[in-house]
């Protein structure tokens, strides 16, 4: 019992921690500042692309480990509650010549809906099932498919895409950071790439009309994300 | 029965049908403000191998704001907050690793270090409703300054706390872990870590 235990401690550490080489960070700083008219002149190096950082072309499954989906809606505007979706997927279909053309589904269990509410997991419960809010006995999945990639820049772009909510299908668009790849032994050849996104969606446009406007009709979404390419 | 009172105050909660809080300091009593558990969010994030911010939560914890609305930098705030309640969502090993990230003496060491506290020591206004918070925060045994980058949201009001004033807050702050003495995975784990709270305050009754 105890060596499992200390197997699943030092696994859980890795896992954590990477023990692997550094990422690729340099590609994601942002290039010094000009200092002089001279310097603005000069013919700014290229933008770095998915093949520059030696990016896998490919499928890539969401690592969900290491996968968080942070929601946050104003309360009677005076904070925002701050809640997240805790079983989620997604996939990506890296291509690496022409970023712009890769492709990103995703799909969501309204059902896992955790808000760490005091009392319990009853308020969870209602948020997940209730007919005004997720309504997820009728509606059991949230999915968003990519329908496009722009403004692509360095190590940013936009994702447009199509969310699907209480049966409404509209567009979302992900603001995107990718923040890096690495690689790990135990996933050999295989690539690790981590995003920062984020997005905003009115949460009327998908017929969820409940309590407006002491719960606000804006909804922001964090997502901290790293996708592990498939085999 | 029980159940559905609990669903239905937990509705009434979230819902407020209160008076709109306002983002004002004119309207809001001075005084003693507990923190209001319902509304309280304090979620953190650290770099996980360059690749993404790892994004987990307490999810007990307490604060005492001592608000003057007429001279906001005199108001004071501490705070508690209990390591164990470290929650990261895991998707297989929820329970262990969420126990490990807060016993293991390489991160939070919650058995022995049981509790988390923070103590202002001065505000700064910097706007209209913002201001810096710096304080003493105690973490593993040891006590450093950390500043919070705070926004004060309104107050407002609801039927069931009759005249007592809510407000609200959302705040922010990075720190390094090594200060105190967490070193452990550096630096693949970031040694930054950067808070996020929302939280609402009740005037105490």
């Amino acid at each position: 019992m105890l060596p499992l235990r200390y197997l699943l401690a030092g696994l859980s550490a890795c896992l954590l921690a990477g023990c692997g080489s550094p990422a690729d960070q340099a590609a994601s700083a942002p290039a010094p500042a000009p200092t002089s008219e001279a310097q603005t002149e000069t013919i700014p190096s290229p933008a770095k692309t998915l093949a520059d950082l030696g990016v896998n072309a490919g499928t890539y499954a969401l690592d969900k480990g290491h996968a968080s989906l942070v929601w946050t809606v104003s309360h009677n505007g005076l904070s925002r509650y701050t809640t997240r979706f805790t079983d989620f997927d997604a996939r990506i279909e890296l291509d690496t010549e022409a970023p712009a053309t890769s492709r990103l589904t995703a799909n969501i269990n309204p059902l896992s809906v955790r808000t760490d509410h005091p009392s319990g997991s009853d308020w969870d419960m209602t948020l997940t099932s209730d007919a005004k809010w997720f309504n997820a006995n009728v509606f059991p999945e949230i999915t968003y498919t990519s329908t496009g990639i722009r403004d692509i820049s360095d190590m940013s772009a936009v994702i447009d895409g199509e969310l699907s909510l209480l049966g409404v299908t509209r567009p979302v668009a992900l603001n995107v950071t990718m923040n890096g790849v690495r690689n790990f032994p135990w996933f050999g050849e295989r690539d690790v790439i981590g995003f920062s996104a984020t997005a905003n969606l009115t949460r009327s446009d998908f017929g969820m009309l409940a309590l407006l406007p002491d719960i606000g009709d804006e909804v922001t979404i964090q997502l901290e994300v790293e996708f592990v390419q498939a085999e | 029965m029980f159940r559905t009172l609990v669903l239905m105050t937990a509705a009434v909660t979230l819902a407020s049908c209160a008076t709109a809080g306002e983002q004002t300091f004119a309207e809001a009593n001075s005084g003693t403000y507990e923190l209001e558990k319902t509304h309280a969010f304090l979620t953190w994030r650290i770099s996980h191998n360059g690749l993404s911010k790892y994004t987990a939560r307490f999810t007990d914890f307490d604060a005492t704001i001592e608000f003057d609305p007429e001279n906001p930098i005199a108001s004071s705030v501490s705070a508690t907050i209990n390591p164990l309640s470290v929650e990261t969502d895991h998707p297989t090993k929820r329970e262990s690793w969420n126990n490990q990230i807060a016993t293991d003496n390489k991160f939070l060491n919650g058995d022995e270090f049981p509790s988390i506290t923070f103590q202002s020591t001065s505000v700064e206004q910097t706007g209209e409703f913002t201001g810096i918070i710096t304080g003493n925060l105690t973490l593993l045994g040891v006590t450093k300054d950390v500043q919070l980058d705070a926004t004060y949201n309104g107050t407002g009001n609801a039927p069931w706390f009759g005249p007592r004033d809510l407000i609200g807050f959302s705040a922010t702050a990075t720190f390094n872990r090594s200060d105190f003495g967490m070193t452990a995975l550096l630096p693949e784990i970031g040694d930054e870590i950067e808070v996020t709270i929302e939280a609402e305050f009740l005037e105490k009754g």
